[in-house]
């Protein structure tokens, strides 16, 4: 799971499971306890109703979060064990209770870490300011020059190997509603901000971005402290999509940084981690399957999605293991995943659990 | 078929809710060194978990990272479907008395 800060802006304690509203609220209730879970209730279902018609392997991991790079050498270590006709995640969301989707592909991820320094020590900002380059400014300003006018990452080949998705395919993207109202009302946002020329949809689906995560650096404590920091560092990560590759864009991203300071500073930028992108067809037993059992127990047409978060595992195991992914999650964008507060609505759960038997029906069928 | 599982679940709601909730318990955050043994405290209690609610087989193994769980319910069919999921690591259990998993004596 991910790290629970800030914590003073939770509701409730993060592992203190709370039900308010017929929500749970806990870290990891959406992302993703909760919904590995329903998998193992749905097996309960069905072994204790004697309807048991497939077999089923699990596979729990925890390294989810921060890369999966163990599990992709346990997995190449373990083929026999894990041989499988078909893989099932659930770590996405519907679009809504009234609009079931499927996830048909996961972004990639690029993760690192950018560290200016400029003088040797923490510096009185009276005696050196203005005389001295401060590491906060020209972090930020490197930063800022990251995205242009129209949020174009500028970054020289950043979107080399990205592929362009067909008029069709955005056409089809394009027909999920969406509620430009509710989706900001939602995350408390004035306006909605990305790249031009493309939707919201497009933009967390079939575009690759540049995100900062974090920035520190100078006095954070209470009141002030007149101080000309040594340093200033940021976590800044890349999502990708088919077919750029992770380690690719890593070293762009650090080449890009470790030569973006001045000559004032020394600018040291080094890799977190990194995943693959992954796109599952919708035309695979696994996908129809799914879809099906989602069009049985929400009676609606199911919509094909391109998900905006990354599972960066996917890759390796249909390299390693030779089978198709299907991404059946039953989590809302608005869960708070990452987040303060995250919640998995109890509806949810209990409708992912009737859902997953009808897969296994139809997938043996 | 479906009925079948509808009355199922609805028996046992309240339980499936629980059990979920247990899991949340336990703060198993891969990132942070200090919650290293709350990953393996929360992959033993998903491994108990897989094992009372039918696995033939659940094990915790190790991957020189944090522990990975697996576990299989294999029917003895000739025709044979595999499946596997792949799922982030879950959190505690907090059915645990005298060393022994209570929900074995609820199921």
């Amino acid at each position: 799971m991910q790290p629970v800060e800030p914590l003073e802006e939770w509701k409730t304690p993060p592992f203190e499971p709370t039900i308010i509203d017929g929500k749970v609220f806990a870290r990891g209730s959406a992302d993703d306890k909760g919904q590995f879970y329903m998998h193992v209730k749905a097996m309960e279902i069905m072994a204790n109703t004697n309807t048991m018609i497939t077999n089923i392997k699990f596979i729990i991991e925890g390294e989810e979060e921060v890369g999966s790079s163990n599990l992709g050498k346990f997995v190449a270590a373990n083929k026999e064990l894990l041989k499988a006709d078909v893989i099932l995640i659930s770590d996405s969301s519907l679009l809504s209770m009234d609009t079931p989707s499927l996830d048909t592909g996961v972004r990639g991820l690029s993760y690192i870490e950018v560290e200016v320094t400029a003088a040797n020590r923490d510096l009185h900002s009276g005696i050196y300011g203005g005389a001295v380059a401060n590491p906060i400014v020209v972090l930020s300003k490197m930063i800022a020059a990251c995205h242009d006018e129209n949020n174009h990452v500028t970054i020289p080949g950043f979107y080399d190997d990205a592929d362009i998705t067909s008029e069709e395919e955005r056409a089809l993207i394009n027909k999920a509603p969406f509620n430009e109202k509710e989706y900001k009302s939602d995350i408390g946002v004035k306006e909605l901000w990305g790249e031009k020329g493309f939707t919201t949809y497009e933009r967390t689906g079939i575009r690759p971005t540049l995100e900062l995560n974090g920035i520190w650096g100078g006095y954070q404590g209470e009141g002030s402290k007149t101080v000309l920091p040594a340093k200033a560092s940021a976590k800044i990560s890349a999502r990708l999509v088919p077919s750029q590759n992770s380690e690719k864009m890593t070293k762009l991203l650090l080449d890009y940084f470790n030569n973006a300071g001045p000559s004032c500073v020394t600018v040291r930028a080094f890799e977190h981690h990194g995943g693959e992108p992954y796109v599952t067809p919708i035309t695979s037993k696994g996908y129809i399957s799914a879809s099906k059992a989602l069009e049985t127990t929400f009676g609606k047409e199911v919509i094909p999605v391109r998900s905006g978060g990354s599972i960066p595992i996917c890759n390796t195991l249909e390299k390693e293991l030779g089978i198709k992914i299907i991404f059946m999650g039953f989590g809302l964008d608005s869960d708070g995943l990452h987040s303060p507060n995250e919640k998995y609505n109890i509806e949810n759960y209990f409708k992912g659990i009737e859902t997953i038997p009808y897969f296994h029906k139809f997938f043996a069928e | 078929m479906s009925q079948i599982w509808k009355d199922y679940q609805e028996q046992h709601k309240e339980r499936f809710l629980n059990e979920m909730m247990d899991l949340l318990r336990i703060p198993s955050i891969s990132a942070r060194s200090e919650h290293k043994e709350d990953m393996y405290k929360c992959a033993e209690a998903v491994k108990a978990s897989l094992l009372a609610t039918g696995c033939g087989k659940a094990e915790v193994m190790e991957t020189g990272g944090h522990p990975v769980v697996y576990g299989e319910k294999l029917l003895i069919r000739p025709n044979l479907q595999y499946w596997f999921m792949v799922t982030t690591m879950c959190s505690p259990w907090n059915h645990w008395k005298n060393g022994k998993p209570l929900r074995l004596n609820r199921l």
